[in-house]
């Protein structure tokens, strides 16, 4: 029962990014997995990140960021160079919105967006390409192509929609988000999947699919720790690194309802607890979207550190 | 131990002494831990010892302070949620210091006491308030004592070194059980007299799990068994390591000086929301935070 938490096999390491010697234009890229115990008792707290979203279209991102970030909200470029010098994020995730309207077809807005995205930022960069199954195909293709070299963080994979992304991956040299339903064996099913595409194990982040704290998070969170200890226990096909990117933590009561004044606090409480929890459970990068969620969760990953 | 084993060593006279109504009832509840062995009057001590050692559940369980507000912590089973679950959510206790105005005091206090969040048909509350010694005086330890309640409204933790301190305070509150706050090495066989003659929870403070072990069994042997196991972290990372080690040993039965509830006071740690939410992620029975945490 417990021995499954005894030091065994290792998270595989996915590289994420690349620089300029290794054929990218990023300053740093980053390495994360590689730990053979659970969460903050291994020697890796160093290779946590914490990403921050950008929208290409604002009208899709919480209002709470939107008062926030302000005229950055119009600009994803300026605002992803925010989020990286500003705010302090490890790296940016680049969330194309603009494919969740209705006929979407400005399929070359989303290699512009990439271009100018890539030259504003200096770090690893997540992709969150399209929103709709119809677009998969085009939308995929244009940001793997735009990003090609980066070593992006492509997402999302899902069991019914997976060979556009994987594809796109595969062609221009990107690892994938692969996004189950807070189920384990789905999980372990989608990776094997997309092994059979020809996506090494090396090249996937598992997206266990997080809920917002008090609707639902504690489901996500005991899928993180079971698919931690599985990897550890020696199941190669769930024993790749975690993102967890609570999709609604900023649209829960407590935020929507909270005074104008103590929403931003409201906010970041909200999405820090959650990050941190997932971080705890076993996460490798969590994404929030409020920028000073970022700088609370940096701070205390940087006390970890000692 | 199954129930139809503990079944053979019980008195089969359906006596109905132990509150249940029957031996065989009482044997299932004992198989899952959820009652002491105790219980049974007509239990001769070796029978007693053998069943209580195979079905006492790993972690005890403690309660403090009394009446409605009061907290049990302990008596959990497994290391993750996903195996069966958690059943004692944490006390989260408010800090106040011995050398702040009486006002301030009391407003934290009543804050503690007033304060509901309603959630999905459920109510919740802060536990109740730590005392902290920082002026060194007795006498105005156990009058913020008082101050905070005595232990009759909400439960208290009583943080001290020194065993004078602890003396005066619990003749203000003795009779509430708050928990006594801490026996070291240096000071543990006046702090242990001290909850033994009140009947008070006690938790034992060292920094290393050996240390622990050692100051627990100690302290059990000396006659107090309601304990909890402060591991004094550095860090959060610390914590977390040394709440992990603790619990392991304590569900795998490899230490049972360790199966008490952990005990996490987070003001020094600084990062108070990440110590609270490491606290009620992994394993803590009692988290002592200060009263920044408190809504304004």
């Amino acid at each position: 029962m417990t021995n499954s938490s005894e030091p065994g096999s290792e998270v595989r390491e996915v590289r994420l990014g690349a620089t300029r010697a290794e054929g990218g234009t990023r300053e740093v890229s980053y390495v994360i997995g590689g730990e053979r115990d659970l969460p903050f008792l291994g020697n890796r707290p160093d290779r946590l990140l914490v990403a921050l979203e950008v929208c290409d279209d604002p009208r899709f991102s919480p209002p709470v960021v939107r008062d926030y970030v302000g005229d950055l909200a119009n600009n994803p470029d300026e605002w992803a160079r925010a989020a990286e010098r500003t705010y302090g994020a490890d790296l940016v995730r680049l969330n194309f919105t603009s494919t969740k309207q209705r006929r979407f077809d400005a399929f070359g807005e989303i290699a512009t967006t990439m271009d100018q995205v890539l030259a504003a930022t200096i770090r690893p960069l997540i992709v969150e390409g399209s929103s709709e199954p119809e677009l998969d195909s085009e939308v995929f293709r244009r940001c793997g192509e735009a990003g090609e070299g980066e070593r992006l963080l492509l997402g999302t994979a899902e069991a019914d929609r997976y060979r556009s992304v994987a594809a796109a991956a595969l062609a221009y040299g990107h690892a994938v988000i692969a996004q189950s339903p807070i189920d384990i064996n789905l999980a372990k099913q989608l990776n094997i999947l997309l092994r059979e595409t020809g996506i090494p194990r090396d090249r996937i982040v598992i997206d266990p699919y997080t809920g917002a704290l008090g609707y639902g998070f504690e489901y996500s969170y005991s899928v993180m720790e079971r698919v931690r200890l599985a990897g550890l226990a020696g199941d190669a096909d769930l024993a790749m690194p975690m993102i967890s990117a609570p999709a609604d933590t900023l649209s829960v009561r407590e935020v929507r309802e909270a005074a104008p004044a103590d929403r931003d606090a409201m906010a970041v409480a909200w999405e820090f607890y959650t990050a941190y929890s997932a971080f705890v459970a076993g996460a490798s990068i969590v994404c929030v979207r409020h920028p000073l969620s970022v700088k609370k969760l940096r701070e205390v990953l940087e006390v970890n550190r000692r | 131990m199954k129930a139809l084993e503990i079944y053979k060593l019980l008195p089969k006279t359906n006596c109905k002494k132990c509150g249940y109504p029957t031996c065989l009832a009482f044997a299932m509840k004992l198989a899952t831990g959820k009652v002491e062995v105790e219980a049974c009057p007509d239990l001769d001590s070796g029978t007693k010892a053998l069943l209580g050692g195979a079905t006492r559940p790993p972690v005890r369980l403690v309660e403090v302070g009394v009446g409605e507000r009061s907290v049990a912590v302990g008596e959990e089973f497994v290391l993750f949620r996903h195996e069966k679950t958690f059943y004692h959510p944490p006390g989260i206790m408010v800090q106040v210091s011995d050398t702040w105005p009486e006002e301030q005091v009391r407003s934290i206090v009543e804050t503690v006491r007033e304060r509901v969040v309603h959630r999905v048909g459920m109510d919740l509350v802060l536990t109740g308030v730590a005392v902290r010694d920082e002026s060194g005086s007795p006498d105005r330890f156990a009058e913020t004592v008082a101050l905070a309640g005595g232990g009759s409204a909400l439960p208290l933790v009583l943080i001290a070194s020194d065993p004078v301190s602890h003396e005066a305070a619990l003749a203000v509150a003795g009779h509430y059980r708050p928990l006594v706050h801490a026996a070291t090495e240096e000071n543990w066989q006046d702090i242990v007299a001290l909850a033994k003659r009140y009947g008070c929870p006690l938790a034992v403070r060292a920094a290393d799990p050996a240390g622990l072990t050692a100051l627990a069994g100690n302290c059990a042997d000396a006659g107090v068994s309601d304990l909890m196991l402060d591991p004094a972290p550095r860090s959060l990372r610390d914590y977390i390591a040394a709440a992990t080690e603790i619990r392991k040993a304590a569900i795998g039965r490899t230490e049972p000086a360790l199966g008490y509830p952990i005990f996490l006071d987070t003001t020094p740690l600084g990062e108070t929301d990440a110590a609270l939410a490491a606290g009620i992620l992994k394993y803590a029975g009692i988290i002592v935070v200060p009263r920044s945490l408190l809504p304004p």
